[in-house]
């Protein structure tokens, strides 16, 4: 039993036996042993069903708004996830005092594509994860051994506060930095060398590619509106017809309605099924928040968002600006 | 594979010779890798790199029969009336190259809908009957994949007018069809031996015995049932994306739109999907599904339930791109299970 996941469990059961929240969110085993499932835990019997490893890639803090007001909940949350439970907080999607940060220290999570390697499958796969940072694989194949930091999803590479900022039960250590986290907008920089008919060229090609099955909106805690503007019928804002124009419209839209709160989870670039790279647009406006305004999204949960609060200096850049 | 079929070989070296003539008489469609991730089925052109082997494609080629937006007919405002003009149909004659069996029954799964009614859906009807399905022999299955569960093979030829199996230096031709037959016959091929069938029909039953049955389909369809527990359990998980039908081979659920300028418009049909809050949500509120316990409920049973009802056959080719692209890891073979096992 590694040591992470007994503390989770054993947080769990306290808090659930003390009666401090009605519910803990976590991670369970998943249908495949390289993935895990968003589980409630509701009864403190239940709370060994809980796990941790490098396949608990769910940003949790999603479920928040919808249970929030049917009493205090907990939430497993690595260093994104608590970012996105701060920005809730901060927006009042949910009350400080309904919320309990169980920070988990992250060293990143497996991206389940390149643990299958180059052309291979992961049909009939054992997989099973020695507590640190070696992945043991079982197939026709043979046995063998993976380093979890050669197989991070790239959000998880590049993560720059893999240990929760902001937490109320903190458990294990701090982990260490990750290893790309001095590269967060590497991806923004290489984008922004290229002339911009190139790059509209290639927003365009990604456009093009959307099936507007809006995986990406519904897996971000961000996207909490009840009515998004892409599903008004009255205005519609947006047509339903799947064109370049019309998707742009939408991850446009979604990016500047995310600018100042996305805290660079990933997952919307994780749950896209046609490979649209959409960090690099959400950390695009994020990195003008944070030039601009010098501004983290997901910190610290008294401090006051730059698109929700307004300062008589706030900077006014000019919009002819080239960029 | 029925003996009778006709069996012919390509030798890989004549593949390219094939692809150029397929393309002088057709429009050719085939799977192209767009990322490390994502393959889709797209035209290929003389610089187009197909990707033949590999995993099964993220998209399938449903698209290019039912496309997720489509023009039925537009619309003029005038003095003494409106004026309507028909959208027309597209019939080019088209093969898809290199469709897994599972996609091809699904095809047929989409003929069951859109051309087995009295109604023929005449948009459908136009591109599929220009279709000329080449399919490939499924070698590596995907980690979702269940085909031999819901009834299907690696190596089924339902919906395939040819079926390819890639022996490395040369693919064994099944013709299935005249369709097939006037492709095939634009290959420099040659009569199959002997060994070339035993070598295709030895990797077929491999294929299929790396694949065993997860659960008995007809328990699964018998007992799935409105008042389960279940629909609630995945609800609670579910995020309510379109990510599982709108990869689906088979979903075929669709909404009209008009688009209206100042003096007209056009009405298109485009994908929509149960898994959508705004999903058949009538113009006074009232939603027939209200959460999404209901719409958990409307696809599983829809594919298990209603459509088995309807035309005898499951809308489930155990294609595997829903459990796989499940952003919650809802795994519809573990839904099924639970039913067949009776557990739910």
């Amino acid at each position: 039993m590694q040591e992470l996941e007994q503390a989770i469990r054993d947080t769990a059961r306290k808090l659930l036996a003390a009666n401090q929240v009605r519910v803990v969110l976590g991670y369970a085993p998943g249908s495949v042993p390289f993935r895990t499932v968003p589980v409630f835990i509701e009864t403190a019997g239940d709370a060994d069903r809980l796990v941790w490893g490098p396949f608990c890639t769910n940003n949790l803090a999603v479920y928040l708004p919808a249970l929030a007001g049917a009493g205090p909940v907990a939430v497993v949350a690595k260093g994104c996830d608590s970012r996105s439970i701060v920005t809730l907080i901060q927006e009042h999607q949910v009350a400080r005092g309904q919320v309990v940060i169980i920070g988990v220290p992250c060293t990143g999570m497996a991206d389940i594509a390149r643990l299958a390697g180059d052309g291979g499958s992961l049909h009939g796969i054992s997989v099973t994860w020695d507590g640190r940072g070696t992945l043991g694989l079982g197939d026709a194949r043979g046995e063998r051994q993976v380093m979890v930091k050669n197989i991070l999803q790239e959000r998880c590479r590049v993560c720059e506060h893999n240990t929760p900022a902001f937490a109320d039960v903190r458990l294990g250590e701090a982990a260490p930095r990750m290893p790309g986290a001095a590269e967060a907008f590497a991806v923004v920089e290489e984008l922004n060398r290229r002339p911009p008919a190139e790059r509209r060229a290639f927003w365009r090609s990604m456009a093009e590619r959307c099936i507007r099955c809006y995986a990406c909106r519904s897996v971000c805690p961000a996207c909490y509106c009840r009515t998004c503007f892409m599903d008004k019928a009255s205005p519609r804002w947006a047509s339903k017809a799947n064109t370049a124009d019309e998707n742009w419209m939408f991850h446009a839209g979604r990016a500047f309605h995310l600018a100042g709160r996305c805290v660079e989870c990933g997952e919307c670039e994780r749950a896209c099924p046609m490979g649209i790279p959409l960090s690099a647009l959400n950390r695009m406006l994020d990195q003008d928040v944070r030039a601009r305004f010098g501004y983290t999204a997901g910190l610290e949960p008294d401090g006051a968002a730059p698109l929700g609060s307004f300062q008589p200096d706030d900077p006014d850049p000019d919009c002819s600006e080239e960029r | 594979v029925s003996q009778q079929s006709e069996q012919l070989v390509i030798p890989t070296s004549a593949l390219g010779g094939w692809l150029e003539r397929l393309q002088a008489s057709y429009r050719l469609i085939g799977p192209v890798a767009e990322t490390d991730a994502v393959i889709a089925y797209r035209p290929i052109g003389p610089d187009t790199a197909l990707r033949l082997d590999g995993p099964r494609p993220t998209v399938s080629p449903k698209p290019h029969v039912f496309p997720q937006t489509e023009t039925l007919f537009s619309f003029r405002g005038a003095a003494g009336g409106p004026t309507l003009t028909p959208a027309g149909t597209h019939a080019v004659p088209t093969v898809v190259l290199g469709v897994r069996p599972c996609d091809a029954r699904a095809l047929r799964r989409l003929d069951d809908v859109f051309l087995a009614r009295t109604e023929r859906d005449v948009h459908y009807a136009a591109r599929r009957g220009a279709t000329v399905v080449a399919g490939l022999a499924c070698v590596t299955p995907n980690w979702g994949c269940f085909c031999t569960s819901v009834g299907g093979s690696p190596a089924g030829t339902d919906g395939l007018d040819l079926l390819l199996t890639d022996l490395g230096d040369r693919y064994q031709v099944t013709v299935l069809t005249a369709a097939g037959r006037d492709i095939a016959a634009l290959a420099e091929t040659v009569a199959a031996t002997t060994l070339d069938r035993q070598k295709a029909e030895a990797q077929h039953a491999e294929s299929a015995g790396r694949m065993p049955a997860l659960f008995d389909i007809e328990s699964a369809v018998h007992n799935v049932r409105w008042e389960a527990p279940l629909w609630a359990e995945v609800a609670q998980r579910c995020l309510a994306c379109g990510a599982c039908s709108y990869l689906c081979p088979t979903c075929h659920c669709f909404d009209i739109q008009d688009e209206v300028t100042s003096d007209g418009g056009v009405r298109f049909r485009c994908w929509d999907t149960c898994q959508f809050s705004e999903f058949t949500r009538m113009g006074a509120g009232h939603n027939p599904r209200p959460s999404q316990t209901e719409r958990a409920r409307q696809r599983v049973s829809h594919k298990f339930k209603y459509l088995v009802e309807e035309f005898g056959n499951a809308g489930c080719t155990g294609c595997g791109r829903c459990v796989e692209r499940c952003p919650v890891n809802i795994d519809i073979r573990a839904i099924l299970q639970a039913f067949a096992w009776d557990r739910r």
